[in-house]
């Protein structure tokens, strides 16, 4: 008990530590205010962006910078596609690894660009350590995508220009001076506890017994930093952080579980900064309470020892598990089939939101999403205009942040069906279908469109359907809010709010019970039929 | 559409430039520069860490401290059968589970069953410390178990290692 609690507090006293921290840096990269070391960071970020041709003070419409981010994520995926194809005769590939068939290429490329990192494969089998190495670059710059989108979104509130800010400096300075630090710093402390950091492959050595072993082996500590601080999620290996080599002890579990918090928590921390602390205060709140009570849920479900690491057991698989997904990271400890149908159903509930936290980034867009369905809904019950933060919500604005909402339920379901429909589940799964195999099916498409990248099929799901059907599910669950949420936030920085109080406050009790309880709400109404025949009857 | 398409056309070649020099630079960065400095220091400050923790049994390496490994000997503690777990390559073995093997290697063994017990004990605690007693459950290690055992009584354990 004792045990347990403390775990609990001290992944998120610390989480909450580091998001103020980062939460305040953000706020800075928001305003443009000078930041701690302005003149060291800025002599460091000026030659890099003169190599770029990149004027940072430069700003876009939201029109520009969406375009630029499309631009730059369409590379990193071209990118990686090829090089997943042409493993085989590139350089190091100390197991001879062949090329990935096209289209496991085409998911592996989607997954890790909309940073999702739903694999189909497993890294030790299937990848030379020049795609490992190559994969770096989706880690870095599909977290560094989002939070420079949400950057942008917030930074558009309060302006009047219909500017939001340079999407190539935004991204330049996330990676430089958030990502890239906090990755090595946390790599090191991964290394010195066991997580190894070699370019040698395979680890060939003799046994007690005489037998001889080739263990598989890399550049792991490197990977698994940013996998989890950039909410990638996707392993090195094919156990991801049941392994020992990314997880060797109960310390870097909630080392990895701190850190991928971090950023996401720090989003209503700079926004509060930027807006009001009690509007911050507001949505940390949703995230918390929404967080807390759906880890009880869990909890009380219990959980079997089968499937799961002897030395995170039952609380420390869990925690891991709400974490991560609840984050969109996405790793895991144990296989999710080890979890009660009630930790199921709990990590159902968050992939359907998305918010609490969700992504850097897109988990605090997706909550002003439900603060403007919330606003619209409860103004037309009280009849009174909906503001948010002082400035009126058009009518456009409230189509598309329904059209936000409506694309996650539409993007898991249908897939869902077409895959039962044309026997893909069956082809995989076998027949007859039982609630287990459904609730794996709606698993998968629901990772892929909250782009998340747990699941229960791997590399059952290797098969030309799968890996397209599931790929273009990450795309548009990527792309379209987030152009969406951008066209949102556009249109706010044509109006300069100055943050008065709405006639709906979005701060203080009231304003914060009505968005948890309706965020709840508009999830359960999109989802919860689907859940009554999946994990509710297993 | 003919009226989007110019515009689509421009903003392609807009970005063309600035989004190959950004993805360049990020990439020579973060797949090259990054992983490679980690490399020089992780060899330089933990380098058992860094190359797998391979254990050094009699001279020989015997694996990895952090891979269990398929033992089959009566006279050596056996990990969780590999699909029991999520990793299917975990050493850990919870403190009952290593108890209830003591009789087993006391009596292939001869070695005193309270002395084991010691040992058993031993590594359950120095797992502990390195979780700061409350960050995971009690466990205990199996390979660094059986090589101390091997290591401590060489006579018992002709042939292993080997």
């Amino acid at each position: 008990m004792i045990e347990e609690a403390s775990q609990f507090v001290l992944v998120i006293v610390w989480a909450l530590i580091l998001a103020y921290f980062l939460g305040g840096y953000l706020t800075r990269l928001i305003t443009g205010r000078p930041r701690m070391f302005e003149t060291f960071l800025s002599r460091i970020e000026r030659p890099v962006f003169r190599i770029m041709g990149i004027d940072p003070t430069r700003s876009m419409t939201w029109k520009e910078y969406l375009f630029a981010l499309l631009s730059m994520n369409a590379l990193v995926g071209v990118f990686s596609f090829v090089v997943l194809l042409a493993q085989g005769v590139l350089p190091l590939n100390p197991t001879g690894v062949p090329g990935t068939s096209p289209d496991l290429a085409f998911h592996t490329a989607t997954s890790f660009a909309t940073n999702t990192d739903l694999q189909h494969y497993a890294g030790e089998a299937s990848l030379s350590l020049f795609s490992q190495l190559s994969l770096m670059v989706p880690m870095f710059i599909a977290p560094g995508t989002a939070i420079a989108a949400g950057i942008a979104f917030i930074r558009a509130l309060p302006t009047s220009t219909g500017k939001i800010g340079n999407f190539y400096a935004d991204l330049t300075r996330v990676v430089l001076t958030i990502l890239l630090p906090v990755s090595i710093v946390v790599a090191i402390l991964l290394n010195s506890q066991g997580v190894p950091q070699t370019l040698n492959g395979l680890l060939t050595t003799g046994s007690f017994e005489g037998a001889s072993q080739t263990i598989p082996i890399g550049p792991v500590a490197s990977w698994e930093s940013i996998k989890m601080f950039g909410q990638n999620g996707g392993g090195f290996f094919g156990a991801n952080s049941a392994h020992p080599f990314e997880n060797p002890n109960g310390f870097t579990n909630l080392l990895e579980v701190i850190f991928l918090l971090a950023v996401p928590l720090a989003f209503p921390i700079a926004y509060g900064k930027v807006l009001g602390r009690g509007r911050g205060l507001a949505f940390l709140a949703v995230i918390l309470v929404s967080f807390f009570l759906l880890f009880g849920f869990a909890l009380l479900g219990g959980g079997a020892p089968i499937g799961q690491e002897t030395r995170f057991q039952g609380f420390g698989s869990l925690l891991f598990q709400q974490s991560s997904i609840g984050a969109n990271t996405g790793a895991t400890n144990a296989l999710l089939e080890s979890l009660s149908h009630r930790a199921t159903t709990s990590l159902f509930v968050l992939m359907f939101i998305q918010a609490v936290p969700g992504g850097a980034g897109a988990g605090f867009m997706t909550l002003v999403i439900y603060a403007i369905l919330t606003l619209f809904l409860v103004g037309l019950i009280v009849g009174k205009t909906p503001e948010f933060i002082g400035i009126k919500i058009s009518p456009r604005q409230v189509r598309l942040a329904v059209i936000t909402f409506l694309v996650h339920p539409v993007l898991i379901l249908i897939p869902t069906a077409i895959a039962f429909v044309y026997g893909h589940v069956q082809g995989i799964l076998g027949t007859p279908t039982t609630p287990f195999g459904y609730t794996q099916a709606l698993y998968e498409f629901t990772s892929a469109a909250a782009n998340n990248g747990s699941d229960f099929l791997g590399t059952l799901a290797n098969t030309p359907f799968w890996n397209i059907a599931t790929g273009l599910v990450m795309v548009l669950g990527r792309y379209v809010p987030i152009g969406l949420m951008l066209a949102i936030a556009g249109e706010f920085s044509t109006q300069g709010a100055r943050g008065t109080p709405e006639p709906i406050r979005t701060d203080g009790l009231p304003f914060t019970v009505t968005l948890f309880g309706l965020t709840f709400l508009l999830s359960a109404l999109a989802f919860l039929p689907f859940l009554v025949i999946g994990p509710f009857v297993r | 559409m003919m009226k989007f398409l110019p515009s689509v056309l421009r903003s392609i070649r807009e970005n063309a430039q600035p989004a190959l020099r950004t993805f360049a630079a990020i990439a020579v960065l973060v797949m090259l520069a990054y992983p490679l400095a980690l490399l020089g220091i992780g060899q330089l400050a933990f380098p058992g860490q860094s190359n797998g923790s391979v254990m050094m049994c009699n001279g020989k390496a015997v694996g990895s401290t952090l891979i269990g490994q398929n033992v089959t000997s009566p006279m050596l503690f056996h990990p969780r059968p590999s699909n029991e777990s999520a990793s299917g390559v975990d050493p850990h073995i919870r403190p009952e589970a290593a108890y209830a093997q003591i009789p087993r290697i006391n009596s292939t063994t001869d070695i005193d069953a309270r002395f084991i017990r010691l040992l058993v004990e031993k590594n359950l605690d120095a797992n502990r410390a390195s979780n700061a007693g409350v960050l995971a459950p009690d466990y205990v290690n199996v390979n660094e178990l059986n090589l101390d055992l091997i290591q401590r009584f060489p006579e018992k354990y002709p042939g292993f290692c080997a």
